[in-house]
């Protein structure tokens, strides 16, 4: 039988003890890190809204300096396209999951909003809008997240 | 009475929310990580409506979920017991709501 060489994603939600390494929170927004306490090294991503509740795995604990400049102004355009990295400065695929990827984009039309994209650009599972105040409270939430990192090295 | 936490676990709870006072204080159960370091530990609620969701683990092993404001009541906590096959309902402040 012929085995597969590609490494599989973890799905959320299969056992492994986590443990809080980082979180953050501004108004109705909060977002955590998890991190494996045990076994290989992995990452989630726990962001929640006042409507909405996202948990996904992430590549590493940089993605958070990542999504942290992609909500900063526009500087330039880029051509990576592989996870984590910019893609024409309008995406940012932050998720691990390559099957279900989880990815932001910006909008061309208003500089203060953002998609949430689950699923395929193409067909996607989940489409979330993130506009205006929301942004910029979840950036805070962001930054207090990223100085917890900071702290941990 | 009140135990000695790393200063960067007693500010994780703070930005969290969780509730240090009060008849029902957050009592973090503590993980040491593949570096050696305390984290707080959470888990995932395996029964109930909330099954999925991940919360914060306390040191009687109940997973604190927070709760929006709904039906007149304020934002509080969901303290899933036995996995959120029961759970109890608390304020931000520490205290059981009616």
């Amino acid at each position: 039988m012929a085995s597969t060489k590609h490494t599989h994603t973890i799905r959320q939600g299969q056992k492994g003890k986590f443990g809080l390494l980082a979180n953050g929170s501004s108004g109705p927004w909060e977002i955590a890190i998890d991190e494996a306490t045990s076994g290989q090294d992995r990452w989630c991503a726990q962001i929640e809204g006042p409507s909405v509740t996202l948990y996904f795995e992430i590549p590493s604990p940089d993605i958070v300096g990542k999504i942290i400049q992609f909500f900063e102004p526009r500087q330039g355009p880029t051509k990576e396209s592989s996870i984590g990295s910019m893609k024409r400065n309008c995406s940012l695929v932050i998720g691990k999951d390559k099957k279900t990827p989880t990815t932001l984009v910006k909008d061309d039309e208003y500089n203060d909003r953002f998609f949430l994209i689950v699923g395929s650009m193409d067909s996607p599972i989940v489409r979330f809008v993130i506009a205006g105040r929301d942004v910029a409270r979840i950036a805070d939430a962001l930054r207090q997240v990223k100085q917890d990192l900071d702290d941990e090295e | 009475m009140t135990k000695e936490l790393p200063d960067k676990i007693d500010k994780q709870i703070d930005k969290a929310g969780l509730p240090r006072g009060g008849a029902v204080p957050f009592d973090p159960k503590l993980e040491i990580n593949k570096r050696g370091k305390l984290v707080i530990g959470k888990d995932t609620v395996t029964n109930g409506p909330k099954k999925g969701k991940k919360g914060f683990v306390d040191t009687r092993g109940r997973i604190w979920i927070k709760d929006r404001a709904h039906a007149g009541d304020p934002d509080h906590w969901d303290v899933q017991e036995d996995g959120g096959k029961e759970y109890i309902r608390v304020g931000l402040q520490g205290n059981l709501l009616p």
